[in-house]
């Protein structure tokens, strides 16, 4: 078997010594496993716990080299996902579904001799609609009594999951300042006497805070049987299933069932643009509940509010629907999380994560000018830098909606107008369509990049 | 309802006697994420494992006597 020169890893990739992340030139990712995570990785091969696993779809699956890597023990290609996500950008129902999915692994891990080396939420990704384990490494024997993870858990998903539930769901943002999860004090502190009306809350996150800080790890062996550790994750996954959210309708999330004349002309016009542009990935930026995605067709969609209740009520329709290509995320463009972690290397900024081929801008155009003062020439080079073709929708200002956001602003209203528009746009695109809304006065233009 | 109420005060209250003696004077930062809050996870392993533990029993007893009803 010939070796494989092994080049230089990702640099966000560090935390786990038993192997690392590579990415190559044409973008394709891989991960080398060291001798130190051999017996691990050999480990969850053998004994039927991948295999289940994959099957029951909670695990990335991935192929093994057929090259043996120079110093270390192997390398696999796990599966891509469409577009990776953090969990700051999930909305509540998302990080609810991935730490249920979690703790399913971890029991049935266990009942292979095996466990989850750590709790970590940025182990979860969105694969085919739903959220799976990507980090191959996570497993490791069971040498009991104890889930070295089981911190981690707390701070990763069920504190953040109760402040969502008991205050407010925007509390799930706090996951970009914290990266490491949410301080269970902090959590306590917010929560206030809301953390002790629910036994599992009071137990896992007032309590839990209470104790000191303590160092290392436990490696003496007092039992082998994990039955107290099946009580604890029965206890946090009794405690999640009770977190819940009340959909509060907000600004935006009952907008779709408005103006639905002007929905289905606008509806018909996009489906025509979509069978000339032929797309193989899709950006649906200012998504709201996803009614264009969903006539995008079957490929990758990126659906992306500000919103929170939209994001929510277009993944739990998602999950209705069995959707496998679109992904809802909370995302607003005028707060991006550029990079993260250790020299923001360890999370990838949104145009780090692009580009994409196609991108819907439909009915946001406003928003970014009224709302925040944007130019049309930034607002072009934002979508030049992330697309090739481009389905924008021109909302002019004497439109009702454009005129309540730019009421006042006098000197935005003087460039804003369709043919300052479509001169702005000209530098970088070519038009390739343009269709007038009926029983409206909004346009939609489909570009492509020059 | 009962079993709510139980659940509400009683447990907590459980955990917080059996933990009373290693209550620190200061609430200190968080353990590394591989260290796990070692102490609080054995002690609440084990209340809630002996719960977990008794809730079997009961299923496991209950589901004898279904099986016998059936037979006769």
């Amino acid at each position: 078997m010939t070796e494989k020169k092994i080049n230089k890893p990702h640099p966000g990739s560090f935390r786990d010594p038993a192997g690392r992340v590579f990415i190559d030139a044409n973008g394709k990712l891989s991960r080398v496993i060291y001798e130190t995570g051999k017996d691990d990785y050999e480990f969850l091969m053998r004994s039927g716990l991948y295999s289940r696993l994959v099957e029951e779809g909670l695990l990335i699956p991935h192929q093994e080299a057929r090259e043996r890597p120079e110093s270390a023990h192997k390398i696999i290609f796990p599966s891509e996902v469409d577009f990776i996500s953090y969990p700051s950008e999930w909305c509540f129902s998302q990080l609810k579904d991935a730490a249920l999915i979690q703790l399913k692994i971890l029991e049935l891990a266990l009942q292979y001799k095996m466990i989850l080396k750590d709790g970590s939420a940025y182990n979860m990704q969105f694969y085919k609609g739903h959220p799976v384990l990507i980090d191959t490494l996570s497993f490791t024997a069971y040498t009991g009594p104890i889930w070295n993870g089981y911190l981690q858990f707390c701070r990763h998903f069920l504190a953040p999951l109760c402040l969502m539930s008991l205050i407010d769901p925007r509390l799930g943002l706090l996951h970009h300042v914290f990266p490491d999860g949410i301080p269970l004090d902090l959590a306590r502190n917010q929560l206030s006497f809301r953390g002790l009306l629910h036994p599992g809350i009071a137990t896992h996150i007032v309590l839990h805070s209470l104790f000191k800080r303590q160092n290392g790890c436990f490696n003496k062996q007092h039992r082998k049987k994990p039955d107290n550790l099946f009580a604890i994750i029965d206890d946090l996954k009794r405690t999640l299933t009770g977190l819940n959210l009340l959909l509060k309708e907000s600004d935006w999330s009952d907008y779709e069932a408005t103006e639905t004349e002007y929905r289905n002309a606008k509806s018909g016009i996009i489906r025509e643009i979509l069978a000339m542009a032929k797309p193989t990935g899709v950006w649906d930026l200012g998504a709201n509940i996803g009614s264009m995605s969903r006539i995008v067709g079957d490929v990758p969609v990126l659906a992306i509010d500000s919103d929170h209740s939209c994001v929510e009520k277009n993944y739990r329709l998602t999950r209705e629907n069995k959707e496998k290509n679109i992904l809802p995320l909370v995302i607003d463009l005028f707060a991006l999380n550029e990079g993260g972690g250790w020299q923001g290397n360890e999370r990838l900024s949104l145009f780090a994560r692009g580009p994409v081929d196609t991108v819907l801008a439909l009915a946001l155009i406003h928003h970014l000018v009224f709302m925040n003062n944007l130019p049309l020439e930034m607002i072009r080079d934002f979508f030049a830098g992330v697309c090739e073709k481009l389905v924008i929708e021109f909302v002019p200002p004497d439109d009702p909606l454009a005129e309540k956001m730019s009421a006042g602003r006098t000197v935005i209203l003087n460039s804003y107008n369709e043919r300052n528009f479509e001169k702005i746009f000209s530098n970088r695109f070519r038009l390739i369509l343009k269709r007038k809304i009926p029983r409206s006065n909004r346009a939609v233009y489909f570009f492509q990049k020059i | 309802m009962r079993k709510n109420i139980l659940r509400l005060f009683l447990f907590p209250l459980a955990v917080l006697s059996v933990t009373i003696l290693f209550l620190p004077s200061n609430a200190y930062a968080y353990i590394d994420p591989g260290a796990g809050s070692t102490l609080f996870q054995l002690i609440i392993g084990a209340v809630l494992g002996a719960g977990w533990g008794l809730r079997v029993l009961i299923q496991k007893l209950l589901q004898k006597k279904n099986d016998r009803k059936k037979d006769k």
